[in-house]
């Protein structure tokens, strides 16, 4: 069955109709491109700003409907790129994402870049773009640079002063050196599975864990897991490769740490998803070779990871490097979605992660979009104090701040809410499945309901905190300042992501439409690929 | 022609009178915030006298008018419930609601003069009105749900104004006391509605419930009808839930006269008198109802005998009259010959509930107008030949009395009688004939105690030497801002508290505003029941409600109670004006012979403290102990827990050094360590 499969290069029509859907992210480099060359002539706010906002919006339309529809003929998972529910919800967030950074980054420093401001977001939402969509390592690679290096250079813009440019120095070293792990760690896949492309890949590793083969596969296997891992790791700001988080944001300015905390989270936790097999199998678990050891690993990224994040945040006081911890925290959340793994579908693993990255991004731009608008306000917001009765001085930034950290704690008709009642209803379900198939049923019963209770004591210590910002907001005292300058893109880019952390919250459904529609025989194929590479094939 | 949708403007009006008060009033209306109500109450009481010749005209088959006005709130699921805004008229409803609306008219002029320069002015107006609202919707309704809700309204309404001088930490007390033991009857009552709602098919309409639950067993029936008889003592303060009623005259009074004496208190006895189809099904429950009735009407008779607080005494007699039309409703079994007495038995409380409502709110306004002009002193011990001081309360009081005393041919005289002939007939049932019997004597004795204790009242305060005091004097001309208790009770700390004097010139008479609806109401409380009774005209109307037949059978067996009571009632009158005019010395020797017995009516016959020591000491306990243990061991260990995150935090916090290269260096350890879990890994899982 399906042997024109077994042919690894796709015909330029293949080729061309599995990278037709990609006609927004082209559009948006092309825009970016021309934002960059027309800011060399031109400096004016509105005009980049409209421009670049309006090619978002249109990259979201051609995204929802697109002008050319090419009919796949075979296989969708053989092109570069795979349009499948994940990359539908998540490319529709990076779009969103770039369109209020775009928004926040209008009055943003001096207006001398405001135009290179602009294109390099509009490159970074691009690239997160085709992260999500990536579907070989080669594309997931250049995808995920297409993410960084526009965030180093919106570091670079974001503040020249000595503490920017060692937050920038900082975050680009840090960012090299998890990349070459990760390279690192591809080749090693390669070298083992002799395939760039990530069901292959996952095909073959499957396969070859049903046979007898000698001890050094294995060890190899493990070592590209664990250095892809590490590379992506850095990206979601997972410990201990998190370290750079608190560092960079709090020297940085608001919009970068905005930028930092969003375009690079949607791409990692994408990137691992593929990599995971996550999106691939309706059943059968993530990278089979290791059988549940990838799960303990993800297990032990997750729970260090929140708890690390929401006891350190118990003690900052200044607003960036708090929410760089609380972001560590959400990355903590979202890990334990890879860790459960195995379920796919509307309440699934990949479901629950769609949802808490919908989630994290909307409360997280939110809450940085009311910090520009007061910082631009009041020329000063920095500390917790700093946000002191501002439900008197400003009641409706109050209010939408309150809002998305309602949303943050976890309040129920929030996104925050529903992400973690996903996910903890993940983990439960996994214990108690495998409690009833495995070969060791307590142990993990134990270990994944014992993850359910550290996500709601997690929960219960961040909650801590985001009450002490509320609590600042309506019980201290604060002094009114003269509002000298309003940003009202930013006040509307925090409503607006109210409003999605609402939406989200009344109706999850809403993300993830199409999620759990993966074509069946993906796997089948799959493993016919690998016959045909002679690769050991134990008949079960 | 009478359009149906007219019915739900009968509440509807009120209800946006209150909220039109409430939220108007402190603004823009203030001292003018009366005018809502009034006008809402004329309106919905004029709608209900249309509704009523509409509910008599020839052409109608069924005495009732129906309106379904829409869904208010439906359900999915295997048991959809939809819940309209279903109203009926039929005539139960139709004599009740213009009495409510007629009173509160009268009541809502009275309270002009009575709560003039109340700081709070537009808050009671606005809160009558919603009384209002919820008492007509109450009785309008035609489903269990709208119905438990216009029951919930009227609870709250009274919380409210029962606090209504929440500065009085009394009044707040008796607030929440009246709140908490009615909330007890209003779980009886939802427990019992949801019991016959499922007993019955999922249906919420108040006919189709009482068809069909004649058709489930007699243990299903005994309890849900117990239920609702619960929800009836808690609303209508039936022994033991009684203790609420007279600490609830810690309100204005005018609102005592309104809702806890002619009309929440009577919300009982509708809900009854409305399943009383349902419930002839069980003759034990009925016999329970008539008891309890009894127990009621006797004890709270005895209480009344002694009270010093002219209010509390018009309390106490509230719960008797209660308890009269409580004997009434349990006795609507069938008699001897196979007779059913249910339209008879539902028809005499339902007239003794009609006519109570006309004398009990002209007592309860009388009180309040000696009130107003004795500086809010109302102790009979201070007060004293009030007749040449307020001729015209005396006049209303008198009114008031005489047909409370149930003397012929006034009011109290012809509904009464009814309910003993009731009773007497019930005794002539085919078993358990004794204990109707006796409640009989009961009722004939407590008639002859009732005579008593309201010539009692009226005795001290209106006749004897003239003793007026102090409060009335200081600040009777001027100011009324004093007049509200929480005030006042500051002066007596000052006076000798039984101080009074005897100089009559200064004392005056309650404004014209107050005085009129006395007057309007005193051939009301006389008349009312030679108007209705002996004429048959209450029978034939209230007997046409569907569900029921008027029944004009011989009760003429019966008729010696009536002689009987005319004589228990002149006899107790005779004995009062002895005992207070003729020779006031006897009293005080009969009050050291009684010994004991005066003293335990005196202490309400200990029960308050008995149901304290039953109900409200082991709760106060347990409610100690778990707040002693939620503040020493809870809190500190909560405390303790909590602080571990903080403290965890505190000890990471060096790690982030600010170094890129010891970060570069974490990074690369952390990767050795997952690596070396992942080959070794297994074992620690596992």
């Amino acid at each position: 069955m399906n042997t024109d499969l077994t042919n690894l290069a796709p015909s330029p029509a293949d080729f061309l109709a599995s990278v037709s859907p990609a006609i927004p992210e082209f559009f948006l480099l092309a825009l970016g491109s021309l934002v960059l060359l027309g800011g060399t002539f031109r400096q004016e706010r509105p005009l980049w700003g409209w421009i670049s906002f309006f090619g978002l919006v249109t990259a979201i339309a051609l995204a929802v409907r697109p002008i050319v529809s090419v009919p796949l003929d075979g296989n969708p998972y053989n092109g570069p790129l795979v349009y499948d529910g994940l990359s539908q919800t998540l490319r529709i967030l990076s779009f969103l994402c770039g369109a209020g950074l775009v928004l926040l980054g209008w009055e943003e420093g001096d207006s001398s870049h405001v135009a290179e401001r602009s294109a390099l977001v509009l490159f970074a939402a691009a690239g997160a773009s085709l992260c999500v969509a990536a579907n070989d390592l080669a594309t997931l690679f250049l995808a995920l640079e297409l993410v960084s290096i526009p965030s180093y250079l919106t570091l670079f813009l974001a503040r020249s002063d000595k503490n920017g440019r060692e937050s920038t120095l900082k975050y680009f070293l840090l960012s090299i050196f998890s990349s070459a792990m990760m390279l690192f760690g591809f080749s090693y896949l390669y070298g083992i599975t002799g395939s760039i492309r990530i069901p292959e890949i996952l095909a073959v590793l499957a396969e070859s864990s049903l046979s007898p083969v000698p001890e050094a596969v294995p060890a190899a296997r493990l070592v590209g897991l664990v250095m892809v891992v590490a590379g992506l790791g850095f990206k979601v700001t997972a410990v201990p490769f998190h370290f750079y988080a608190p560092d960079v944001y709090q020297g940085t300015s608001h919009f970068g740490a905005a930028v930092l905390s969003t375009l690079p989270k949607i791409a990692g936790f994408a990137a691992l998803a593929r990599l995971t097999g996550l999106t691939y199998e309706t059943n059968g678990g993530v990278f089979l070779p290791f059988e549940s050891q990838p799960s303990y690993l993800f297990w032990i990224l997750a729970s260090v990871t929140m708890t690390l994040g929401n006891i350190i945040a118990l003690w900052q006081n200044n607003l960036r490097r708090l929410f760089a911890y609380s972001g560590i925290a959400h990355a903590g959340y979202m890990l334990v979605a890879l860790s459960v793994g195995r379920e796919v579908g509307a309440t699934g693993a990949l479901a629950a992660l769609v949802v808490y990255l919908w989630a994290y991004v909307s409360m997280t731009l939110g809450t940085f979009a009311i910090f520009i608008y007061l910082d631009k306000k009041s020329k000063h917001l920095e500390k917790v104090e700093h946000l002191n009765g501002l439900a008197k001085t400003d009641p409706i930034a109050g209010a939408i701040l309150v809002l998305l950290l309602l949303s943050l704690i976890g309040l129920p008709l929030t996104a925050g809410f529903i992400g973690k009642l996903a996910l903890v209803q993940c983990a439960i379900r996994r214990g108690l499945e495998n409690a009833i198939t495995e070969a060791h049923p307590t142990s993990e019963l134990r270990l994944y309901v014992g993850l359910a209770v550290l996500i709601l004591v997690n929960a219960a210590i961040g909650g801590w905190y985001y009450l002490r910002i509320m609590g600042a907001l309506y019980f201290r005292k604060g002094k009114e300042s003269p509002a000298s300058n309003r940003s009202v893109a930013a006040l509307l880019t925090g409503a607006a992501c109210v409003v999605v952390t609402i939406a989200v919250g009344v109706l999850p459904a809403l993300v993830t439409r199409g999620i759990g529609e993966v074509p069946s025989q993906i796997i089948k194929t799959n493993v016919l690929v690998g016959e045909s590479q002679d690769k050991p094939v134990d008949n079960h | 022609m009478f359009e149906p949708a007219a019915i739900a403007l009968i509440p509807l009006l009120p209800a946006l009178a209150g909220a039109l008060t409430l939220l108007l009033g402190p603004k823009i209306l203030k001292q003018q915030s009366h005018w809502p109500l009034i006008i809402a109450c004329v309106g919905s009481f004029l709608i209900s006298l249309l509704g009523i010749q509409a509910l008599t005209s020839p052409t109608l088959e069924i005495r009732q008018i129906v309106y379904q006005g829409g869904t208010w709130f439906a359900t999915l699921g295997s048991n959809p419930v939809s819940v309209g805004w279903d109203f009926r008229l039929d005539p139960i409803s139709a004599m009740m609601v213009p009495m409510v609306l007629f009173l509160a008219t009268v009541i809502a002029v009275f309270s002009i003069g009575y709560m003039k320069d109340d700081p709070a002015y537009p808050r009671y107006f606005g809160v009558f009105s919603i009384f209002v609202a919820a008492m007509t919707l109450l009785v309008l309704s035609d489903n269990i749900v709208l119905l438990y809700a216009g029951w919930e309204g009227v609870g709250v309404c009274s919380f409210l104004l029962i606090g209504f001088w929440f500065q009085k930490p009394s009044a707040l007390k008796a607030a929440r006391k009246a709140f908490m033991v009615t909330r007890i009857g209003d779980v009886g009552l939802l427990l019992g509605i949801l019991l016959l709602w499922s007993g019955c098919g999922f249906t919420l309409q108040i006919p189709t419930l009482i068809e069909k639950a004649k058709l489930l067993s007699d243990e299903y029936l005994y309890l849900a009808g117990f239920l609702l008889f619960i929800g009836a003592m808690g609303k209508s303060a039936q022994f033991p839930l009684h203790i609420w009623l007279p600490d609830a005259m810690e309100g204005p009074t005018p609102v005592s006269a309104l809702i806890h004496a002619a009309t929440m208190v009577t919300a009982g006895v509708y809900l009854i008198a409305r399943f009383l189809p349902l419930l002839t099904m069980s003759p034990d429950l009925l016999l329970l109802i008539a008891v309890i009735g009894g127990i009621t009407a006797i004890l709270a008779a005895l209480i009344a005998l002694t009270q010093n607080d002219l209010k509390r005494i018009l309390a106490y007699s509230t719960m008797s009259q209660l308890g009269y039309m409580f004997m009434a409703l349990g006795a609507g079994r069938s008699d001897i010959s196979g007779h059913s007495l249910v339209t008879f038995a539902m028809v005499a409380a339902m007239f003794h509930l009609f006519t109570h409502a006309f004398f009990k709110a002209l007592l309860f306004l009388s009180a309040g107008s000696v009130m107003h002009s004795m500086g809010h002193v109302i102790d009979l011990r201070r007060i004293g030949g009030l007749r040449t001081v307020l001729p015209f309360t005396h006049i209303a009081f008198l009114s008031g009395a005489l047909a409370l005393a149930g003397v012929l041919p006034f009011s109290g005289y012809w509904s009464k009688d009814e309910i003993l002939v009731a009773i007497d007939s019930a005794s002539h049932g085919p078993n358990r004939d004794g204990v109707y019997k006796i409640l009989t004597w009961l009722g004939l004795i407590t008639a002859g105690l009732t005579a008593f204790y309201t010539f009692r009242a009226y005795f001290l305060a209106f006749w004897g030497e003239v003793k007026i005091p102090v409060e009335a004097l200081s600040h009777g001309q001027h100011g009324h801002e004093n007049d509200h208790g929480y005030a006042s009770t500051h002066h007596e700390v000052n006076h000798d508290p039984y101080g009074s004097v005897s100089d009559p010139t200064k004392a005056h008479e309650s404004p014209w505003i107050m005085t009129l609806p006395l007057l309007v109401l005193v051939p009301a409380a006389l008349g009312i029941g030679a108007l209705f009774g002996p004429t048959h005209r209450m029978m034939d109307f209230l007997g046409s409600a569907p569900g029921f037949h008027a029944d004009h059978g011989d009760h003429s067996a019966s008729k010696w109670v009536a002689m009987a009571s005319q004589v228990f009632g002149l006899g107790g009158i005779a004995v009062a004006f002895l005992l207070y005019v003729a020779k006031p010395g006897m009293a005080v020797s009969i009050r050291k012979m009684a010994g004991s017995g005066y003293n335990l009516s005196l202490n309400r016959f200990y029960l308050d403290e008995i149901l304290t020591i039953l109900f409200v000491r082991p709760l106060q306990i347990l409610g100690w102990l778990i707040q002693a243990l939620d503040r020493e061991l809870w809190d500190r260990l909560v405390d303790a827990v909590a602080r571990i995150p903080a403290w965890l935090g505190d000890k990471f916090r060096p790690v982030q050094n600010g170094l890129v290269q010891f970060y570069a260096l974490a990074m690369a350890l952390g990767l050795t360590i997952f690596l070396v879990f992942l080959a070794f890994g297994d074992r620690l899982f596992r």
